[in-house]
């Protein structure tokens, strides 16, 4: 019965492409659309790099090529944009637009541009990080503390948006601070800590960088996204999708495609009490992250990221203030 | 490369990998637009080819990872309706037993029929499933396991 199941389902016909295939093809190459295909490396890194340590991963590699741009003889600020500690801005990124060089994976929704609002709430939230296996938490994975406080900068009144915490990985403190002006939020400065040495970035006023879906990190320790989502008003059919910088090689970054849609709202109760939120999915490559949204404030109330099989890294709000 | 040279190679190979794109994705929808991808992106990733093994499955195995990208982005959303999988139209011209057990591997879960399909239809050694899928060997050998016991149940419950 075995063998026989095998050769029939090796025998199993397939229907043939339609017609119209081919000049679909033909038409899309000739309108210029391009597709970056996963010729070899996409798998392999999957099967040798422990998911968990993907995140380290990620911060060990954004701050490296910074810590070389300000160390390197010779370097110079000229023609080199830098922000998320991601120096070499690739274009694509950059113009939010599709390269075959430098892009990986295209963006399913149309591209989210500014933050809709002007507001960000003054506050105080910790967040506590674990991961968990069929719900049971199986290693502590430190705590986040994220703020927005008002700033002085020249005079001017500014807002600092900060997240620090300790974590498995980093085991000394971490901060990342972006400080904006408080009317148009856009970015005055930008310091980040990991260890022990502190890397601060000043962005001159032109050409303006305003705090921007178009710039936020691509990891869960940056502050961008948190204050976004805050400026966002989502709704059961809000989705966008953004162009980030993604460390490739130590000497290469590529843009990266991320894509964020709402898929639901729930009611969920972390330390931090119940709240009503949307269910915000996020996705990176092949992985997908769902970030809860208060309904009311645009408070993230939890991440969760499904780091296997059945282990998922999750951050949850346990107080506010 | 220019259209009148990937126009040559889909007429070469276009046929094959539709075939092995449908039988990942299960609609003929899923596949063309998988096909589409391969093809639009192909004259940019031959850059990458390095000739040390035949074209066709270097092909192959892009149209399997695309198909699985596109799989796997679907896959919550096929969550939900496993119970409608069974009914995803099936090629014309198929013996009622072909229809019965392609009926039955469409109803399979993602990851279980993505084995199957590597494996039994496409001829993939477990080694080679586990780097196209990330898992281990050991998995892809389990999972055929379950997926041929599931797809024999299924059969025989409807005999």
């Amino acid at each position: 019965m075995t063998i026989d199941l095998r050769t029939k389902l090796r025998d199993l016909p397939a229907p043939e492409p339609s017609t119209g295939l081919h000049e679909r093809i033909m038409a899309s190459r000739a309108a210029g659309e391009r597709v970056v295909l996963p010729v070899g490396h996409e798998s392999r890194w999957r099967v040798t790099v422990p998911r968990i340590a993907a995140a380290a991963i990620i911060l060990v590699a954004l701050a490296a090529p910074f810590s070389w741009l300000i160390d390197h003889p010779g370097a110079s600020s000229e023609g080199v944009n830098v922000f998320a500690g991601s120096p070499f801005w690739p274009t694509a990124a950059m113009g939010q637009e599709v390269s075959a060089q430098d892009t990986i994976g295209r963006a399913r929704y149309p591209l989210l541009d500014k933050a809709a609002g002007r507001i960000l709430r003054i506050g105080l939230w910790r967040y506590r990080a674990t991961m968990t296996t069929d719900g049971l938490v199986t290693t502590e994975q430190g705590e986040r503390t994220f703020s927005i406080a008002p700033a002085t900068v020249h005079g001017a009144e500014a807002l600092a948006i900060v997240t620090s915490g300790r974590g498995r990985y980093t085991p000394e403190r971490f901060s990342d601070s972006l400080v904006v002006t408080r009317d148009s939020l856009r970015l005055l400065r930008r310091t980040r800590r990991y260890g022990k040495n502190p890397r601060g970035m000043d962005f001159p006023g032109e050409p303006p960088r305003y705090l921007s879906w178009r710039e936020a990190d691509i990891n869960w320790v940056g502050s961008a996204y948190r204050a976004l989502f805050q400026l966002t008003p989502l709704n059961d059919s809000w989705r966008g999708s953004v162009y980030v910088p993604w460390i490739t090689y130590p000497d290469r970054v590529s843009a990266l495609a991320i894509d964020l849609r709402v898929i639901g709202a729930e009611r969920i109760t972390v330390p931090a009490g119940s709240y009503d939120t949307w269910v915000v999915s996020v996705r990176f490559r092949d992985q997908e992250a769902r970030v809860y949204v208060s309904k009311d404030r645009g408070l993230v109330v939890k991440i969760a990221m499904p780091m296997g099989d059945d282990a998922v890294w999750e951050q949850v709000l346990t107080s506010a203030s | 490369m220019d259209a009148q040279g990937l126009g040559k190679l889909y007429d070469t190979h276009g046929r094959e990998l539709f075939r092995v794109a449908y039988r990942l994705l299960g609609t003929r929808e899923d596949a063309e637009d998988a096909l589409h991808d391969v093809f639009v992106g192909l004259p940019e990733a031959l850059e990458h080819y390095e000739e040390r093994g035949r074209l066709d499955a270097w092909l192959r195995r892009i149209t399997v990872r695309v198909a699985l990208m596109r799989l796997r982005s679907q896959g919550r959303r096929r969550e939900g309706s496993l119970s409608t999988a069974a009914h995803v139209p099936t090629p014309a011209g198929l013996t009622p037993e072909q229809i019965e057990l392609q009926t039955a591997v469409n109803a399979l879960p993602a990851e279980l029929r993505s084995v199957v399909v590597l494996k039994e239809m496409e001829g993939y050694s477990h080694a080679e499933i586990a780097t196209l899928l990330g898992i281990s060997a050991v998995t892809s050998r389990v999972r055929l396991y379950r997926a041929m016991r599931s797809l024999r149940q299924r059969l025989e419950d409807h005999q």
